[in-house]
């Protein structure tokens, strides 16, 4: 996280806006507990709540994306604990298609990404966030973004 | 006052409004300081301040505590001066604190889901550096604008009571199957039990005696057994399974197959069948202790007493059919099927020995190694009626042992082969048959190796001081390996003392593995039916580990006994009382209360019907050309949402344009409020 804040930092100190989609049972349990238990991420985080991640459409994260977000995800249960079944697959299918779709639009891949979090444990949710934002500099240097 | 009264006025009547809510929005944002936990990264002040300025924000303060009295009369005098008819509240989470404003507003007049909760603790003050209390500022003003955007389109959502199905479905006719049949049985509940074998009693009537006391299982539980087979609420299906499992908490649809028992209940059980089957097997259920036929009943006592055929053994001699004073035999049956409905379900499917074979320095039921056998083995092999009857014997050669070495922690506690943790009750069993191998046969020296002796509770640690009173010896280490001696055709066992630090070379006639308890097999079958999660183990998972170890993943689905965990007999009867407590809980009270939040179909629909493929909880049907809505199976979880090629099936409360709203208010996007 340190990284790529100080690249942000080093680089335009333009503030990055990411959206994040997390869902109701270990999503948004994951960012709780990361929360509680003080662990810092990058203040570029911004969480939506959602029931679940199979919830979030194309349309959500086209809509964030075109609106200013520099990059979006989702995050969901781990794969067979989705509490609705199988939200969690339907939304990384998604996630895949449309990372091809942007590749061959010619977009970086990397600004969209799926992730799986537990909400017992906070650091898989900031770790998530800690890729999130490197792959999102990377993207910004590779010269793939929307800004 | 009177822009209360009209306030209250319009939200008692306002249940039939439709989406464009015919009153204005009037939003009151509340910025709470959370003591230091929130105003100590974040300028409050300036976010109230940002708030006021929002669209259609009538009010905007921040205070101390918003969760304590005076705050909350601050949430509630907005609504009664200001006509406020939404709030947000800006502070911890909706888990927390939200259901506290909800309440509230609720108290005055309002519907609770009119309330917007915007974390901008857990979520922005906690994460962010103090040092960084500008940005996170921003943060926290764009948490509020997002939920001030979310709120603008809120509508209320009725709150209904759903009627339940005065029936409970329990799985499993073990000792936590039969209590918590009992007990709901006792509160005047249908009971359904659903047992695999062909009579209830599970594990706990193979047991030679139960420690700590000693005492006979059998006499314990046959009055359990007796009652439940002659309850007037219990129908008790033996031989049976869940096949499948629709719908949810207080109305269930479940499907159970019979096999067929090839016996019809007019069977007296007088043995005569059994006596004149020519087949003979060894019987699984005295863990090859002992034989029996392929017309067979369990164990004499077995409830319902009814013989039942092996289909897969039997050479269709038909001797059972003629010798039958009853004519109760009969080979044409078939497997059927019966579809119940129920309003909660408790799973009691208990647990598996572990098997040993794949620790492989074991050399269990490796050829020569007859006379390494597990505990449940030697259970049966100390019962009354196994072909030793009652003597230790070593399998073998039918020698009585001069010796018997147990070996503790198999299959659990090991990070290699088996599982990791510790089944919890593999010590006091193996203290247990230590001391009945000395009341059996006192000349047998008993040895126990262990690893660490773990005896919590009550008369446990006591019972543990009897077993090395009367002579059984203790040696702490796990031992490496089981040779035989081809020579002398005794057995060898390995181990380290690891108090005196000592390898030592046991000489023994028996060995005994104290075997985990693990995961029934068919379990993930069951779990998936069920639609309920289980553990990395395979355990059935449960809610909450320390506040609901009794309800599963899924509300309605109630777990009792091993299935949860490894357990003893008094832990897995206090949970069955649990579950069968909160299992007739909803079922008694007549009705479960459900939220209302479910996809409305527009017009534009076109019946592609992706929204009903995708729907997990198979709650979307197409009737007379339109997608229907079961309103008691939905679970709002949105997933329709997405894949409607036209927009037309949207969740009330989630709509896309109000996802929309609540994005452009963090992205901070040019049109904020649409």
């Amino acid at each position: 996280m340190s990284k790529a804040e100080t690249n942000s930092k080093n680089e335009n100190n333009t503030r990055r806006n990411v959206v994040v989609f997390m869902c109701d049972a270990c999503g948004q349990g994951a960012a709780k507990t990361a929360g509680v238990a003080r662990m810092t991420y990058d203040s570029a985080i911004r969480i939506i709540r959602v029931k679940c991640s199979g919830m979030v459409g194309p349309i959500q994260i086209m809509e964030a994306l075109t609106n200013g977000a520099d990059a979006c995800s989702v995050i969901g249960c781990c794969f067979g604990a989705c509490h609705f079944r199988n939200g969690n697959f339907l939304s990384m299918h998604r996630i895949k298609i449309m990372k091809k779709l942007f590749k061959e639009m010619g977009y970086s891949d990397q600004m969209i990404n799926h992730y799986t979090a537990r909400a017992a444990e906070g650091e898989t949710a900031t770790g998530d966030f800690e890729d999130i934002m490197e792959r999102l500099e990377a993207a910004k240097a590779a010269g793939g973004t929307f800004q | 006052m009177t822009e209360a009264n009209n306030v209250k006025k319009s939200a008692g009547t306002s249940s039939n409004l439709t989406k464009s809510q015919k009153e204005e929005p009037r939003i009151g944002v509340f910025v709470c300081h959370c003591g230091h936990n929130i105003a100590g990264t974040v300028d409050v002040e300036k976010v109230a301040q940002e708030a006021a300025k929002m669209p259609n924000v009538v009010k905007a303060e921040h205070y101390m505590f918003m969760c304590s009295k005076q705050g909350i009369e601050l949430v509630k005098n907005s609504i009664k001066e200001n006509g406020v008819n939404r709030t947000v509240v800006a502070s911890c989470s909706k888990t927390q604190h939200g259901p506290t404003f909800a309440k509230a507003i609720e108290e005055e007049g309002l519907n609770k889901h009119l309330h917007f909760q915007a974390n901008i603790r857990e979520f922005c003050s906690w994460v962010t550096p103090k040092s960084k209390k500008e940005e996170a500022t921003q943060k926290a003003i764009e948490y509020v604008r997002a939920a001030v955007n979310r709120s603008q389109k809120l509508e209320e959502i009725e709150t209904r009571k759903l009627k339940t199905t005065k029936a409970t479905l329990v799985i499993g006719g073990g000792i936590a199957g039969l209590r918590a049949s009992m007990d709901i049985a006792n509160l005047g509940i249908p009971v359904y039990l659903v047992e695999k074998q062909s009579s209830i009693g599970g594990h706990m009537t193979q047991l030679y005696k139960t420690f700590p006391t000693n005492e006979c299982p059998q006499c314990s539980i046959s009055p359990l057994t007796n009652g439940v087979a002659n309850h007037p609420n219990v129908t008790l299906w033996t031989n049976s399974k869940v096949k499948s499992v629709e719908g949810s908490m207080g109305n269930f649809k479940v499907q159970v197959e019979h096999k067929p028992r090839y016996v019809h209940d007019n069977c007296t059980s007088c043995g005569e069948c059994a006596e004149n089957c020519p087949v003979e097997i060894p019987s699984e259920w005295d863990s090859g202790m002992s034989m029996r036929k392929a017309i067979y009943k369990l164990y004499p006592q077995a409830i319902p007493s009814t013989y039942v055929r092996d289909k897969k053994h039997c050479i269709e001699c038909k001797t059972c059919i003629n010798v039958c004073p009853v004519g109760a035999v009969d080979f044409s049956m078939k497997k059927a099927y019966d579809t119940i409905e129920v309003g909660s379900i408790v799973v009691a499917v208990g647990f598996d020995e572990y098997d040993p074979s794949p620790i492989e320095p074991y050399h269990y039921k490796q050829p020569g190694y007859e006379d390494v056998i597990t505990q449940l083995q030697l259970e049966r092999m100390m019962n009354p009626v196994s072909l030793t009857g009652s003597m230790i014997l070593r399998p073998s050669d039918g020698k009585v042992p001069k010796r018997v070495v147990m070996i503790q922690c198999v299959g659990s506690r090991n990070d290699q082969v088996g599982y990791e943790y510790c089944t919890g009750v593999c010590c006091m069993f193996a203290n247990k048959n230590a001391q009945m191998i000395k009341d059996l046969s006192p000349e047998t020296e008993v040895i126990i190796c262990y690893i660490d002796m773990r005896t919590p509770g009550l008369n446990y640690e006591e019972f543990y001081k009897k077993s090395q009173q009367i002579g059984v010896k203790f040696i702490r280490g796990r031992p490496s390996e089981i040779e035989k001696d081809p020579k002398t055709g005794k057995l060898h066992v390995y181990v380290e003392d690891t108090l005196s630090m000592q390898p030592m070379d046991l000489e023994t006639d028996m060995v005994v593995l104290s075997a985990a308890m693990v995961p029934p097999k068919g379990i993930g079958i069951l779990g998936s039916a069920l639609h309920v999660l289980r553990s990395k183990e395979g355990f059935l998972k449960e809610f909450h580990i320390k506040m609901n170890p009794t309800q599963s993943s899924k509300e309605g689905i109630y777990l009792a006994g091993a299935i949860q965990g490894p357990k003893d007999i008094t832990r897995s009867v206090a949970q069955a009382g649990s579950a069968a407590a909160l299992a007739a809980a909803p079922l008694v009270r007549g009705y479960i209360e459900k939220e209302m939040i479910l996809p409305t179909v527009a017009d534009n629909c076109v019946l592609c019907g992706l929204c009903v493929t995708a729907c997990p909880q198979s709650a979307l049907k197409i009737e007379d050309r339109k997608v229907a809505v079961n309103e008691v199976a939905c679970k709002a979880c949105g997933i329709c949402q997405p894949v409607c090629p036209v927009g037309a099936i949207q969740v009330i409360n989630s709509r896309e344009d109000e996802l929309r709203d609540e994005i452009l208010g963090l992205t901070g996007g040019s049109k904020a409020h649409v």
